[in-house]
């Protein structure tokens, strides 16, 4: 055995330095997971996308008439934030996966923070966000998607699709932890599909029944969409943005407290 | 100071309506190992969770080093580590990484979580594979980087939930040495088994749970005596041969005479040696005929005959050779 003296010892800092540290230490993990993972990347980040804006741009748009020009300049924005939460999905399957190995009962049996232990894996949606987003706007390009934007309006639209990836991660957490099993989690994630296509995403939401129409102008992803999309095309963004922002911060502060306490009930 | 490190008292918890632990009360003084033997289903683990702050208990108390497991969690925390049953590292992550990440968690530098991660690393022959994810290790391999986990810290008290179930009998061996080192350095130790021999090999005291209930709390030489040690079985031929034995028959178990089996009750050690002598002797001078004869140990599932009286579903006790 060692001798006592190499023991390190525990640092005194802050309970707040703490919590961002072992969240960062818990995003380190799921990031060498992503790169552990290439298929997963290829597949979701890379082949879905390609897939599904071939498919809007070339076999459905023709037969949609949004009264833009050009039917990709109204298409990509709504593919971009659907796409990035399709990403933030991750968590419905990564959570009950790690809370059913033995490693959070390391994570627990440890002097951390016990937020950081979803927390990271939150975090961690970031990446294959920008990831996603960059492949995306490269396949736009490719297929005819012409923006507009300054470099103002695409940090914008860029932070707006990083904030209801967060936002919804933390969500999808909620129904992750929910679960009974992975499988039952993946199932779960189909609650997602009606606010892709009930939602301004594809089609004008003035072509909609009414019923239709007032649930679409309603729901979290239409004003993100309308927001990314005017600030991509630099056309008026209205309070777009705004309401954005207030939906993603009231899903986070419903869903982060949430989150906690189904952590801890699994475990009582 | 803590004379008893580890002290459970009035321990309770039901899952449902099954209760799993009725009334546990254990002591451990610091530096000894206690070895909580028993079949799967009788508690072991939830009671390794319990004292590892990981479930609550529905009533009774747990201090570790002092402090209570409900009051003060993050304090036990930092004097306590698990080896559970299920693999707790990421797979994902090479070995070095994942220690340096569990350094990290413990609140050591940067600097300090590398240095440890390394000897760790070393102590336990992984140095090749430091690089690999976790999940290309062969299950000793992973057992041994679990270990390294639970021992960045160094911490006091060390919880190991049937840290050789599934190995094969030289990892078992290999287990053995590493847990008989961290005894030596003064590490107090807790750890399940299902193995008699297991709690004989590593353990100051056994305590023997079964449906929840510790039935006895003894050390190793005094459970064997209980139990009987080493067992003689001799089955002969010509059944009415046990007439001209008359001197065996006395000696015989009493209940253990019929259809010309015999067995008898063996000592440990040398006065057994002389005693399985003197019977095979009087068997060769009465001049009667042997059909078999063997010695053996009691099985955990006869020792729990013995202990408890009642049937151990034959299922979860592992054979022991």
């Amino acid at each position: 055995m060692q001798s006592v003296s190499t023991i390190p010892q525990a640092q005194q800092r802050p309970r707040v330095y703490w919590m961002l540290s072992d969240t960062w230490e818990l995003f380190k993990r799921s990031v060498i997971q992503i790169r552990r993972t290439p298929d997963q990347v290829i597949a979701g980040v890379i082949l879905q996308p390609i897939f599904l804006i071939i498919t809007f741009r070339y076999v459905i748009g023709g037969a949609i008439m949004t009264g833009e020009a050009n039917y990709v300049d109204f298409l990509m924005p709504g593919m971009l934030v659907t796409n990035v939460i399709q990403l933030a999905a991750v968590t419905l399957v990564s959570i009950p996966n790690d809370m059913t190995s033995g490693i959070v009962d390391r994570f627990r049996s440890l002097p951390m923070e016990k937020s950081a232990i979803l927390g990271g894996t939150v975090l961690s949606v970031a990446v294959r966000c920008v990831l996603g987003v960059a492949t995306m706007i490269g396949v736009g390009l490719l297929v005819g998607f012409r923006p507009q934007a300054d470099v103002a309006g695409w940090l914008t639209a860029v932070g707006l699709l990083l904030l209801v990836s967060y936002a919804f991660a933390w969500l999808l957490a909620v129904f992750g932890l929910m679960a009974q099993s992975v499988e039952g989690a993946q199932q779960m994630g189909g609650f997602v599909w009606p606010l892709y296509f009930l939602s301004s995403a594809f089609v004008p939401v003035e072509s909609m029944p009414p019923v239709l129409r007032a649930f679409a102008n309603n729901q979290p992803l239409t004003p993100t969409i309308n927001a990314v999309r005017a600030l991509l095309l630099d056309q008026p963004v209205g309070n777009h943005v705004w309401i954005t922002v207030a939906w993603c911060t009231g899903i986070i502060l419903v869903s982060v407290p949430l989150t906690g306490i189904l952590f801890r009930r699994r475990f009582s | 100071m803590v004379a008893n490190i580890v002290q459970t008292q009035g321990l309770n918890k039901t899952f449902g309506k099954t209760q799993v632990l009725d009334n546990i009360n254990l002591n451990v003084p610091q530096g000894s190992v206690l070895a909580l033997l028993g079949p799967n289903g009788a508690g072991k683990t939830t009671t390794v969770r319990i004292l590892t702050t990981l479930l609550p208990p529905d009533s009774g108390s747990v201090t570790i080093a002092g402090y209570d497991v409900l009051r003060e969690p993050e304090k036990v925390r930092s004097v306590i580590g698990i080896v559970g049953q299920s693999i707790s590292v990421d797979g994902y992550l090479s070995g070095l990484q994942n220690l340096m990440m569990i350094g990290r968690l413990y609140r050591f530098s940067r600097k300090d979580a590398r240095r440890r991660a390394r000897e760790l690393i070393e102590e336990f022959e992984l140095t090749e594979a430091a690089h690999r994810p976790a999940q290309t290790y062969s299950g000793g391999m992973r057992r041994r980087l679990d270990l390294a986990a639970s021992l960045m810290a160094a911490p006091p008290v060390l919880f190991l939930d049937e840290p050789t179930t599934g190995l094969d009998p030289e990892s078992r061996n290999t287990a053995w040495d590493v847990i008989r080192n961290l005894v030596r350095g003064g590490t107090t130790l807790l750890l399940t088994t299902q193995y008699l021999e297991e709690a004989d090999q590593l353990a100051d005291t056994v305590a023997v749970i079964d449906h929840g209930r510790i039935i006895t709390n003894d050390t190793p030489a005094n459970l064997k005596k209980k139990l009987g040690g080493e067992r003689l079985d001799i089955h002969l031929t010509d059944p009415a041969d046990i007439a001209k034995l008359p001197l065996l028959q006395a000696r015989a178990l009493p209940t253990q005479v019929q259809n010309g089996a015999i067995s008898f009750a063996i000592d440990e050690g040398e006065r057994g040696l002389k005693e399985v002598a003197s019977i095979l002797q009087q068997l060769i001078t009465a001049e009667v005929a042997v059909t078999d004869y063997t010695l053996q140990r009691p099985t955990l599932e006869e020792a729990f005959l013995q202990l408890v009286g009642t049937k151990v579903n034959n299922s979860v006790i592992e054979e022991r050779k």
